[in-house]
This record gives structure tokens, sequence and C-alpha cells, in this order.
């Protein structure tokens, strides 16, 4: 019988029909079975693939389809009449599985009320610019010799991030920098890097001794390739920080809140939200706009990205004699499909 | 004969607060000294001779002593600057900073002091109640308590093939478990270096490791257990300097390892916020404990089983499975 194999969480099919002829009505899935493949066809998908002749095989496909969609037109009338028959009595509706909802728990996922983790916050290094003890200033650069679409990312990002610079690199080397920034009293360096022409990767190194996470860059649109875009004013965003779960993902998405001023304002209307969802963080952009209790409507300003953890050091860009908090080691971690670190 | 040995693992974390996770019950207990604070950072754990004691040093300026049995921490002792570590020597204890000042207590005063060398990063006791210290640019020494000199001082690797004098910085030292002449030590420049006090003051194997800082060393008579700035752990023959196996499943940096006594099990503690412990010969991933904190060090103790709880002790016995059963018996005929 088909269903979800618990060590190996993935969905296997075990019940293949073989033959055409075979009456498979009987294997029609009871209603509160999960989710399923359509048995009740008299085509196996076998057969006809291995039909030479093109004309046939699209026939044969055609009817399969139809013969699926009239199966599972007839199950959901059933479902439907069971469920007025039944009313309250019914069994629950099966929910569909998703990546997410397949998820295994996480030992490491955080409790907002514990004490430790509370204790961890406010003594961590972020804790000043949440306290609003200090403001960030934050140094954007790119590695040596960039091209122009990193450069055009660059415009952007400086946009999006209130208080900070562009600084072109120069022939400045990656710690020598860093300690340049402490010295002119920068509280965060981005440095965006690029392969083959194209921004890759970014390095967001906090300083004086702040943790350093390298993030993978993908997926850049600027703005202008979105469509019906905004223009963003100068006020400062609020941060939306979506999804981080486990511990790490909450040290994660505190570095990433702490680049913004928390004081935003809120006139602006704008957001900027840092969305979590299988270990890729999504970043996006918008203006809101309450048209009424319930609706709001929404307008994409500046650049798309997505970013995903490859590493998290403790202290500032040291990789030849650094401590790393989490190394995306391949082997260890791509073991199962099912399980995030964020 | 005690067929059931709970095996206790007591734990130093950042913010300062020592745990213990109990082997067979799986159990966490948090013991803080002051509160959860950065500034209590616990930098390292020893076990002291006498009894059921712990070393605790502070980050600051203290090192507490904690009652295993008890469960309370009973003594402090204080001291300058940012510390490294404490143990006992005899009947005296033995406190050591970072800017390399080693203080000497007899009956919780401070009988001597002498220094070991700018920027000691780590100090360890050995065989012959000596000390034994290094750090950056502080070569590998050998210390008599009573005498204040060093007995036995490490020289530097030869220049290399482009005339540059090597960097020292010693990161970790570890002694072996019987033979009292031989220390092994890991730099941040991922080198292991094993010397050999009756041969010659170089080293007698020198090997790269890894491609970052050895933060942690531990070793047995025949093998020594290393750790990385990655999560890397693993395992060398020291008679050939050989690598022999990894144990895997740390994420971050281990800072601290720990090799069971009797049995073959290491625990390994780091930046990961898990504790683990594996089998040696088998690497296998015999337990993982999730401990919310960053920690710092762990350590190996038995706990103390009173005549009140041995009934549970007995009630336990029934929960374990055959198979754990099979291999404690077999440890039970090699150790006899």
């Amino acid at each position: 019988s088909s269903g979800i194999n618990a060590e190996y969480g993935y969905f296997i099919q075990t019940n293949l029909s073989t033959s055409m002829s075979e009456n498979n009505d009987s294997k029609v899935p009871s209603i509160d079975s999960g989710p399923s493949i359509s048995t009740a066809v008299n085509y196996h998908k076998l057969d006809i693939q291995n039909r030479k002749c093109k004309v046939v095989k699209r026939q044969m496909f055609t009817k399969m389809k139809a013969e699926k969609n009239k199966a599972k037109k007839k199950r959901k009338k059933a479902d439907e009449e069971m469920r007025k028959a039944l009313g309250d009595a019914a069994p629950p509706k099966p929910v569909p599985h998703t990546t997410e909802s397949l998820r295994p728990a996480d030992e490491t996922a955080v409790d907002p009320d514990d004490e430790e983790v509370l204790k961890d916050a406010e003594q961590d290094e972020f804790s000043k610019y949440f306290n609003r003890d200090v403001e960030p200033k934050i140094l954007i650069t790119t590695n040596k010799r960039s091209s122009l679409e990193t450069r055009k990312l660059l415009d952007e990002l400086v946009n999006v991030i209130p208080n900070s610079e562009y600084v072109k690199r120069g022939k400045v080397d990656m710690k020598d920098l860093v300690k340049q920034s402490v010295d002119h009293s920068y509280t965060d360096i981005l440095v965006i890097n690029e392969d083959m022409k194209k921004p890759n990767s970014i390095i967001l190194c906090h300083l004086p001794e702040g943790p350093t996470a390298t993030f993978r860059l993908t997926s850049v649109k600027l703005k202008k390739q979105l469509k019906r875009h905004g223009n963003a004013t100068s006020h400062r965003p609020e941060v939306i920080l979506n999804n981080f779960s486990t511990r790490l993902g909450h040290s994660v998405g505190r570095f990433l809140g702490s680049l913004f001023h928390y004081d935003p304002e809120f006139r602006g209307r704008n957001v900027v939200t840092f969305h979590n969802q299988r270990d890729f963080i999504f970043f996006r952009r918008h203006r809101y706009v309450f048209k009424n209790e319930k609706r709001v409507g929404l307008q994409e300003l500046g650049p798309r990205l997505t970013l995903k953890l490859r590493r998290l050091q403790k202290g500032t860009f040291d990789t030849t004699g650094g401590e790393y908090e989490w190394y995306y080691n391949h082997k260890q971690m791509d073991v199962s499909r099912r399980s995030f670190f964020l | 004969k005690q067929w059931y040995q709970r095996r206790v693992r007591g734990v130093a974390t950042e913010l300062g607060s020592l745990r213990a996770v109990d082997f067979k019950t799986q159990k966490n207990t948090v013991v803080t000294y002051d509160e959860l604070d950065k500034k209590n950072e616990i930098v390292s754990i020893s076990r002291s001779t006498k009894g059921n004691e712990l070393y605790c040093t502070l980050a600051m300026n203290l090192i507490n002593v904690f009652d295993t049995a008890e469960n309370i921490y009973v003594n402090q002792y204080e001291m300058e600057g940012p510390l490294v570590d404490g143990f006992d020597i005899d009947d005296a204890f033995i406190s050591c900073s970072k800017n390399g000042q080693i203080y000497v207590w007899r009956d919780d005063e401070v009988c001597e002091k002498f220094k070991v060398g700018e920027n000691t990063e780590c100090c360890v006791k050995s065989l012959n109640k000596e000390i034994i210290s290094g750090g950056r640019e502080c070569e590998l020494s050998v210390w008599d308590v009573e005498n204040q000199k060093a007995t036995f001082t490490s020289k530097n690797v030869p220049r290399d093939t482009l005339d540059i004098r090597m960097p020292v910085w010693i990161q970790s030292i570890s002694t072996l478990k019987s033979d009292p002449n031989i220390f092994c030590v890991g730099t941040h420049y991922h080198q292991f270096r094993m010397y050999d006090k009756r041969v010659k003051r170089r080293p007698v194997v020198d090997i790269e490791w890894g491609e970052l800082p050895i933060f942690s060393l531990t070793a047995d008579d025949k093998h020594c257990y290393l750790s990385n700035g990655k999560g890397d752990v693993g395992r060398l023959d020291l008679r050939t300097g050989g690598s022999i196996c990894k144990y895997r499943g740390a994420v971050g940096s281990v800072r601290g390892l720990a090799l069971h006594s009797a049995e073959p099990y290491l625990a390994s503690v780091g930046l990961d916020r898990y504790l683990r412990v594996h089998h040696t010969e088998t690497r296998e991933l015999v337990h993982k404990f999730y401990l919310k904190n960053r920690m710092n060090a762990v350590v190996f103790t038995e706990a103390v089983i009173k005549e009140e709880e041995e009934e549970d002790v007995w009630k336990n016995l029934e929960e374990v499975n055959v198979k754990r059963r099979k291999l404690e018996a077999m440890w039970e005929l090699q150790n006899d």
C-alpha cells in the first residue's frame, strides 16, 4: 500500500497496476486516506510510454487523462455527499502534505519564553542595536574589480539599508577591510562577491568582533525588472523576519534584523521582509496600504534577493584561523530532503 | 562489581552555567554560579584528584570549586586577569592566567607566584606533577612547581624552504594517560605535534591536520583525539602520527573533548550547542543532547549512587535494550 515511509520521509508508490485490462475499481482509495494517486484507471503510464506510434500514444494519454478526471469528480461528489449526510460527524478533511508540513520537529526550535534564549539575546552582539543604544552604520562594497551587474545591485542595496555607504573596494584584503572599518566606526560590512560577472554571494560581517555570515545569493531581480514596481522613499523601513524557528535561525534572524534601525518610520509604510522557507531566505521590499480593516494593498519596491546561509563564523572574517558556529557540509547535511536548519 | 555505572558529563557553557547530563536517564541538570551572564563564562573544567570536585575556571577572574556529590559551589579562588585553567597538584592548587601568571595556592592562600611566559593559551597538569604551558609565540614548556623553573622547553621547528621562521601558536595541549614524557600539542596553524622530553626539544611528530586551528586535544596511550574550528573531530595514531578516522556530526567549532577513563567513549562539545558522545572504535554517535548554550568544555564524572537510589537503578535496568547489555558485558569482561 502506498504511504509515507516515516524513515525516509518521502512518498513510496507501491500499488502499481500492472495490466491494462485489470479493473482497478476495488483499489479506489477511501475518502479518509491521505493524498493518493488516482488508481482507478485502466492505463498504466509505462504502457503508454512504451508505445511507439505517436498518434496512438496521444490517444491513449488523452483517454487516460479523461478517465482520471472522471474518477476524481466521482470521488469529490461522493465526498461532498458524505459530508452533507453526516454534517458535523463527518471525518475531518485530509490535509495535503507539503514540504513544510513534513518537516520533522526540530530539537533546537526556539521557545520564545525560554529563559536561556532570552538571556543569550540580551548579551549577544546585537543586543545594543535592539536596545537602540547604537545605530547601525553599514559599509557596502564588492569584490575587487566588480562588474556592472554587481554595481547595479549595490546601488539598490544602498537605498534599502538606511545609513549605509558604498565604498570602492580597491586593492584592500578582507581582513584589512575589517580593520579599517572598525577604525572608521562602522558596525557592519556587507560585501557582494561575484562569479562570472554576476553577483553570487554576500558576506555580512558584524563589527567589531561580531559574527560573520556568508550567504549564497541567487535570483537577483533589480527594481526595473519588476512589474509595476514603486520607487522607494528614504523612510526607514520596518523589518519582518518570518519563520526563523531554530536556534541557528534565531541568530541569523537577529543578525539580519540588526542591519536596520530599530526605529522605523511608520509614516513611510515601507516594509522589508526576510522570509525563511526551507533554508532559503527571501528578501522582499514592499510599500503597504490598508484599504480597509481586512484588505491591504502591496506595491513591490526595490530588489528581490534569495539568500542561503553557507557559513556562520563566530568572529570577524577569518577563514584560516576562525571558529565556525555553523558550516555547511554537503555530506552531513544533505542527508534528508525533509529537514532544514534555519 | 558495578554492573551499571551512571556516566555523567559536566559541561561548561558560555553563559556561565554548568550542566550535567546523565548518560542513562538522559536527564539534564543546570547549575549556575551567579546568573546566566556572559561575564560568568566558564572557560574550562578540570577534575580534582581528591574527591568529587570540579574546578570551573571563569573567564573573568574566578575559579569556582564545585562539588558534584552535593551539587553546589563550595569554594572560590580569585585571580587577576582573564584566566586559562586551574587544577591541583598534590596539596597545592594552581591557577593560570592569560598573562602567564601562575599562582600556587596552599590552604586557600597564595604561596608562590611565577611567570610562565606572555600570552599563555593553555596550561595543563603533567603526570609528573609539573605544569605544561604554551601559547601564542610561547613555546611549550614544562615547569617544576617548587623550583619555579622550566625543566623542558621545546624548540621551534626549522625554517621552511623559503627560510621563513614558522610562527608558534599553541592552542591545545594534552598529556598521555601513562607516559609522563610525551606531550601532544595542537596549534593555531592546524599542526599536530608530539614532543618527547627524553629524545629532543623539537617535535617528534609534526603533521598538518585539517584547515583550521586545533582547539581541543585529548589523548590516550595509543591514540589522540583532535578537534577543529569547523567541527571535524578526528583520531590519530600516536605511533605513526597518521590520521585514523573522523567522528562525524559536529557542525560548529568543537571546543571541548573528553575521553572516558575506562570505556571507549568520546564526548565533544562546541559552538553548535550540542553534546555528542561517540564510541571511539565504531565511530557510532551514541548520544546527542541539545543543550541550549554554546559550550566550552566537557568532563566525564561519575555520579555517586547513594543507597536509597539503588531501587531506581534496578528499575532502569529493564529499559536498557539487549544490544547495549551485550556491549557492556563485553567491556566488563575486557576490563577484568
